[in-house]
């Protein structure tokens, strides 16, 4: 069964029928192909809510950059896992300078884009996909995913300030790893471990 | 005076909750023969409730408290109607029983230090379903449960906690095969309640002296 | 009642000692900072004098002695007898009494330490004005050594212990005129003998502390004697460092009027003018100032007369002495203080900067009229405020016209050797021809004598030939080293857009390679293998033109010519791609207007042009009917601006932003490699220039770029 992970490569330089993609198409249900950060940036506004990986290229030119992508991405969701190709291989200081633009954007892997390299990009996307199906977070947000509209837009809960949560709302929380999603998912995790618990002693 | 219930149902935010509450509270004791007094929201501030309270001088009573909480008080549309170093020596010899958020952490302590029989409350922050859900009943019944062991089925204090801790056991298995989400939300409240103070109370007991 | 037994402290004789080596380093120093303090007391005449000083004997002594104000006997009890006295400290605009107003330069207290680097005993006379007493004070550093030798050993009397504070100095009272004011210091007891040059060098160093520009309302004069050195037996010393200059310059300002001078190149002329412009009053305010530039064999004849001198820049003088941040550097000159920040240019006419070490310049301001120029109170630099950038930079500006104008005086010199060599050369040919009509004319023994003249002045002719020869090839040398560098410059631009080129060309193969190693021969994957092959075959073409972009920029002939633009244009469409142009039925039009000339490589700049052709021909190719390609130029401010058109199918919307890519080509099919744009581009941004596609000019379709090239290169 292919993952319904997408998988988007921004990147202009890649061609579509690539090793590189066709390996990725033999796991994941949907891999594509966008060769410029503007129609990258789209397309994340569009499908954020879904889960996927973005291999995006740090070395567009012009105007907007790598790091400029990064940043738009991070402006949706956190939740979305984020592997760096890069070109260079740059000088130390050059590196670090890299390495601090990059900071609090979360980067899940940052790799230099090198024939022998080939293989360690691949499963560098293979890990993010693990990541991403163990995780509280995708499941709670698939869970509000199946939610009808309706239930969805109605108001769900109320924290203890008083503050009104629709599920929506709930989902916008653990997208972007809020205090308040955090909080929710680590309730999750309560409930599970207790039913795991119950469950170990009922025998 | 025999059941103080003070209930803060025009709370925007909680009103919805706290009403059930205190409606389900009422009706438990309907089936019994007691003195209730209940203060609303309008009527809920310190020096009200401290009237209330002190015109039973020493003698036992219940009082449920249903609104907002900090670690120090019970609000009211952001007044303190209960808190400590205000009117925490007006319930000398009361089984106190909350829901309101945090309020075991010192305002319980306070309370039983001030001569509290014995105190039922939450030490968390807590999330409650909107008025609009369904499943906003199975956390009213939870958060009842205790007080309807205490009144209905003459169970001792740490009895009646350990019939709430039991109830929430329950409705948790329950909830969580249709609703996750709020079943985590209800966990919480489990997990929040503690109880405070003289754990053998019982009704008959507290009403002994009558 | 219990006596209180608190302590207090106390410091013993050899820490003065520390402190004075920290403070005065040399006995120059120590003679600057007395003459400071000679200043600070508002002297008119300090007279420095040396005695039998060649030869340290009891009869070598120094005498220091001004006219200032004097000390009263509170003053020696509270300022001179206090290390670090707090009476020249605190408000960083301190000034001495009215009517002089000096700003006050000396170090802090440190004027005992001065006298003590300069020898042991000291004998110090002060009078204030209005008072008959002369104040005298007797110090003698031997015997606070002998105290301290004596702390030192073995059968040291702890009782006898003496801290450098419990050593009295001998005082008594003289009489002095009541008019008398000011203070003599006579040393003795000299620690280092002073030659010639040793007074010849400090005479130099306190010539620093005036400047040479302004005549003071109220003047300070130092005088040197020596009694066994004829040339100081009476010197006044003054600020003449500036003699043997290449190259002086004066400008000063007018109050009535409130102008102030300014130099300008003048191209037209290769002058230096002085310009009148009005200065702001809110600015740095009017000022003077005097530059004088030295070249290598000036410099040399400098040195060799002021002994110990330096050219060392650019300095501040306020009412006639030197401020703060440059008196410090004045003795510190080992420490590279460059205040101005003259040699921090940055270095865009690399081979032409004057540095502060071909510079000596005096600015002169006032109080009264540059008030906003203010030391810092560390007194080492001055305080950042606008006033003080905009003096910087009027400074560096008057440097920079100054700069022009050496360029012009080099280009000239040039010139005039050039012209001078092929005069002699001339003169040579002339003078041989001469001799050959001569011979013709005389007898025998004359023409064998006139043809030995002959052979020597052949062998003469031979030289100078060689000797134009050779100074032709060092100017193509320097001219090639100066492009070289320019060229290098924009190299490393390009080596690294290569690089990332060919690194993106290398991951493709790889990626293609891999599928094949992969996936081959699973028939599933049929379609995929032929589009991989061309992958590989694309990459391969884009390696090649990378390498053929590297080449062509290192076989191009890096001299740079003067290129007129008309011309070359012209040439391109009239000479090099006429027939071709004929051939494909392309009608052309070139229009230069405001033409220039400009310095670059002639091959590199053409092959841009080259490349906007060839991409035309080759889209009007789908155009059947009538095919334009226009060329037209113009001046737009300091821009001059190139219009490249032509009437062709255009270029799609999409591919708009991509036209310049590296990697970008449409015209694979035709067998190109599509590095043609970004070739054209990169070569402009070489040349400082810029280019973008625009709104074309031509109807229905067609493809306008537009170039921009900065007039001034």
């Amino acid at each position: 069964m292919k993952s319904n992970i997408n998988i988007i490569i921004i990147h202009d330089d890649i061609k579509p029928r690539s090793f590189l993609i066709t390996k990725l198409e033999e796991s994941f249900q949907n891999v594509i192909l966008i060769d410029n950060p503007r129609d990258g940036i789209t397309y994340v506004s569009k499908h954020y809510s879904e889960k996927m990986i973005i291999v995006l290229d740090i070395n567009f030119g012009e105007e907007i950059d790598g790091y400029g992508v990064l940043e738009k991405i991070r402006d949706y969701s956190y939740l979305i896992e984020v592997v760096i190709l890069s070109a260079e291989d740059l000088p130390g200081t050059q590196m670090i300078e890299n390495v601090n633009k990059l900071f609090g954007f979360d980067t899940f892997d940052y790799i230099i884009r090198k024939p022998k390299n080939q293989d360690k990009l691949i499963q560098s996307i293979f890990k993010a996909k693990e990541k991403i199906d163990n995780s509280i977070s995708s499941a709670i947000d698939k869970w509000i995913e199946v939610r009808d509209r309706d239930r969805r837009n109605k108001p769900y809960m109320i924290d203890h300030k008083g503050k009104s949560y629709t599920l929506d709302d709930i989902k916008k929380e653990i997208n972007m790893q809020t205090t308040e999603g955090m909080q929710i998912e680590k309730n999750i995790t309560m409930l599970a471990i207790k039913l795991m618990m119950d469950s170990s002693q009922k025998k | 005076m025999n059941v103080l219930i003070c209930c803060d149902e025009e709370d925007p935010t909680v009103g919805h909750f706290v009403e059930l509450c205190a409606d389900k509270a009422h009706e438990i004791m309907d089936d019994i023969d007691i003195e209730v007094e209940r203060l609303n929201s309008v009527q809920l501030s310190a020096s009200s409730v401290s009237k209330v309270a002190n015109r039973n001088g020493d003698a036992p009573f219940v009082c449920t408290a249903f609104s907002h909480g900090t670690d120090n008080s019970l609000l009211c549309n952001s007044d303190d109607y209960i808190a400590a170093n205000v009117n925490q020596h007006s319930f000398r010899n009361v089984f106190f029983y909350t829901w309101a958020c945090s309020t075991a952490n010192n305002l319980g302590g306070v309370l039983i230090a001030s001569g509290c029989a014995t105190y039922i409350g939450y030490l968390e922050s807590v999330r409650i379903p909107s008025p609009s859900d369904a499943i906003i009943d199975i956390f009213v019944e939870c958060a009842i449960s205790g007080l309807r062991a205490f009144w209905e089925d003459k169970l001792t204090a740490v009895d009646s906690f350990n019939f709430m801790l039991d109830t929430f056991d329950e409705k948790i298995d329950e909830l969580s095969l249709e609703d996750p989400l709020a079943t985590s939300f209800l966990l919480e409240h489990q997990t929040s309640i503690d109880i405070l103070g003289n754990e053998a109370v019982t009704w008959e007991a507290l009403f002994d002296t009558i | 009642m219990a006596k209180s037994k608190n302590l207090k402290f106390n410091f013993d004789i050899s820490t003065y000692r520390l402190l004075g080596r920290e403070l005065i380093t040399d006995r120059i120093t120590a003679l600057f900072e007395i003459v400071k303090n000679s200043y600070d007391a508002n002297s008119e005449n300090v007279h420095v004098e040396f005695y039998n000083v060649n030869t340290p004997s009891p009869q070598s002594k120094i005498i220091i002695s001004d006219d200032g104000c004097g000390m009263s006997y509170s003053d020696l009890q509270n300022k001179w007898m206090v290390i670090g006295t707090m009476s020249k400290r605190g408000d960083k605009n301190r000034r001495t009494a009215a009517p002089y107003n000096r700003r006050v330069t000396g170090k802090k207290g440190v004027g005992r330490f001065a006298v003590d680097k300069l020898g042991a005993k000291i004998i110090l006379k002060t009078t204030v004005e209005g008072s008959t007493t002369l104040h005298c004070l007797k110090t003698d550093w031997n015997t606070y050594q002998e105290i301290e030798k004596g702390q030192l050993s073995l059968n040291f009397d702890a009782n006898k212990f003496r801290y450098f504070t419990d050593i009295e100095n001998e005082y008594w009272e003289e009489t002095a005129p009541v008019k008398d004011h000011g203070t003599k210091i006579e040393i003795y007891d000299i620690t280092d003998p002073w030659s010639e040059k040793d007074i010849r060098k400090a005479t130099t160093e306190l010539s620093k502390l005036i400047s040479p520009i302004k005549n003071l309302d109220y003047p300070f004069n130092i005088h040197i004697k020596s009694n066994e050195y004829e040339d100081f037996k009476n010197f006044l010393v003054v600020n003449n460092a500036v003699g043997f200059a290449t190259l002086e310059v004066d400008v000063g300002f007018n109050l009535e009027n409130g102008t102030q001078q300014k130099l300008e190149f003048n191209e037209d002329t290769g002058k230096l003018d002085i310009v009148e412009i009005p200065y702001d009053k809110e600015g740095m305010g009017p000022i003077k100032m005097r530059l004088f530039y030295f070249h290598k064999q000036d410099k040399v004849k400098f040195r060799k007369l002021y002994a110990g001198a330096v050219i060392d820049g650019v300095k501040i003088y306020r009412d006639g002495l030197i401020t703060t941040p440059f008196a410090e550097y004045a003795l510190e000159r080992e420490r590279e203080r460059d205040i101005l920040g003259i040699d921090k240019r940055r270095y865009s006419d690399f081979f032409d900067k004057v540095s502060s070490r071909d510079l000596l310049g005096f600015i002169e301001i006032t109080d009264e009229h540059n008030p906003m120029i203010i030391e810092s109170t560390n007194r080492q630099h001055f305080v950042d405020n606008p006033q003080y950038r905009n003096l910087r930079d009027f400074i560096i500006n008057q440097i920079k016209e100054l700069e022009k104008k050496l360029i012009s005086l080099k280009e000239e010199k040039r010139e005039k050797t050039k012209s001078k060599l092929s005069q002699v050369k001339g003169g040579l040919d002339e003078t041989d021809a001469a001799i050959e009509a001569a011979k013709s004319k005389s007898d025998p023994e004359t023409r064998k004598a006139l043809s030995r003249v002959q052979r020597g002045l052949r062998k003469t002719k031979v030289k100078v030939k060689q000797g134009i020869s050779s100074y032709n090839e060092l100017e193509k040398e320097k001219e090639k080293q100066r492009d070289l560098f320019l060229s290098l410059m924009s190299l490393q631009d390009y080596a690294s857009e290569i690089s990332h080129v060919v690194r993106t060309s290398i991951d493709n193969i790889a990626d293609s390679a891999r599928f094949f190693t992969e996936y081959f021969p699973n028939p599933k994957y049929n379609e995929y293998y032929a589009e991989h092959a061309s992958y590989i075959g694309e990459e391969m073409n884009k390696l090649s033109s990378a390498v053929d972009f590297m080449l062509s920029y290192a076989k191009s002939n890096i001299g740079f010519t003067d290129i007129d633009l008309r011309v070359t244009i012209s040439d391109l469409f009239n000479k090099i791609y006429r027939s071709r142009l004929q051939k494909e039925n392309i009608h052309y039009t070139v229009e230069i207007r405001d033409n220039f000339i400009f310095t670059h490589n002639q091959k590199f700049f053409e092959d841009i042009f080259e490349n906007l052709i060839a991409n035309s021909i080759k889209a009007l190719k789908q155009i059947s009917g009538k095919r334009f390609i226009k060329c037209s130029g113009s001046l737009q401010g300091d821009m001059y601006e190139i219009l490249f058109s032509d009437n062709g199918p255009g270029i799609a919307e999409d591919i708009k932003a991509k036209v310049f890519n590296i990697y970008f080509t449409t015209t694979e099919s035709e067998g190109g490699a599509g590095m043609g744009l970004y070739m054209v581009k990169t070569r402009i941004k070489a040349m400082k220039g810029s280019i973008e596609l625009i709104e074309n000019e031509f109807e229905p379709t067609g493809a306008t770029f537009k170039i921009r090239l900065p007039v001034k290169n």
